[in-house]
């Protein structure tokens, strides 16, 4: 139960992670 | 080609946002009703999130080479756009496989990681478009572009290879057919669809980083020649 709960925290972070930096880069892009 | 980020690819931005989280959060909770499967307990859960990411991993890499060839027929930036876009989305959909992977293997085949032919495929899967943004981070030349559409055709060759590899050499562990219980059907199906519509929603919002490297190029260009141009004058 440990693994499955592991794979699904793992997957939003690592797409939480993706998300802040894609928003990051573009804001940098619009000089803000 | 006008670098200003359409209207309408915001609008279906938003909507395939709103359509892929509304989905994503569905399948999370058909997977807490999905029955529990008798031999591996609640782990086998794990497959209703790496199953579809692998599907997304292949659809985005694919879409990769397809942009890739447009990018060289044409010539048009944003060809070339799409490919590093949906690489790069489809990088974290191969981090995502190759992290719940050896979550899976360890309750299922009592290891973290073995060299069988479906995980060491696509193990080299996941090092060719780590190096394909490698190399595209270190190039600044005009050249950047086309040496990035080279690769994202060249490392294609590598996707059947990984869909393939359960049939072609001995000693898969990953089953070439498997029942299921119709609710895990369905969930397996809800999960694939709402990844999918995810990933059409992250490239898109990818795509936007492109947009606007490209306005800012051009500006720059254009400063640079109106620069020049009073020089002269």
């Amino acid at each position: 139960m440990t693994y499955a709960i592991v794979s699904y925290i793992v997957t939003v972070v690592l797409w939480v992670i993706w998300a802040l930096a894609t928003a990051s880069r573009e804001r940098k892009l619009r000089g803000e | 080609m006008n670098p200003t980020i359409p209207r309408w690819w915001n609008g279906l931005g938003m909507t395939l946002w709103a359509a892929a989280l509304a989905l994503v959060g569905l399948s999370f909770w058909l997977v807490t009703r999905a029955p529990i499967e008798v031999q591996m307990g609640p782990v086998q859960k794990i497959v209703y999130v790496h199953v579809p990411s692998a599907i997304a991993t292949l659809v985005a890499f694919g879409v990769t080479f397809a942009a890739s060839i447009a990018y060289l027929a044409t010539k048009d930036w944003r060809w070339d756009g799409v490919a590093a876009s949906s690489c790069e989305v489809g990088m974290v959909f191969a981090t995502v496989v190759m992290i719940t992977g050896p979550l899976w293997a360890r309750s299922a085949w009592n290891t973290w990681w073995t060299w069988e032919p479906r995980l060491t495929t696509f193990l080299i899967l996941w090092i060719l478009y780590a190096g394909y943004h490698v190399v595209r981070a270190s190039l600044r030349s005009e050249s950047r572009r086309t040496i990035s559409a080279v690769m994202g055709i060249v490392f294609f060759v590598n996707l059947p290879v990984v869909w393939k590899s359960i049939e072609w050499w001995r000693g898969s562990l990953h089953p070439k057919n498997v029942t299921m219980a119709p609710e895990m059907r369905v969930t397996l199906l809800v999960g694939t669809a709402a990844w999918m519509i995810f990933y059409g929603a992250a490239l898109l919002q990818r795509m936007r980083i492109e947009w606007r490297a490209e306005a800012l190029a051009l500006a720059d260009d254009g400063a640079q020649a109106g620069a020049e141009g009073r020089a002269r004058g």
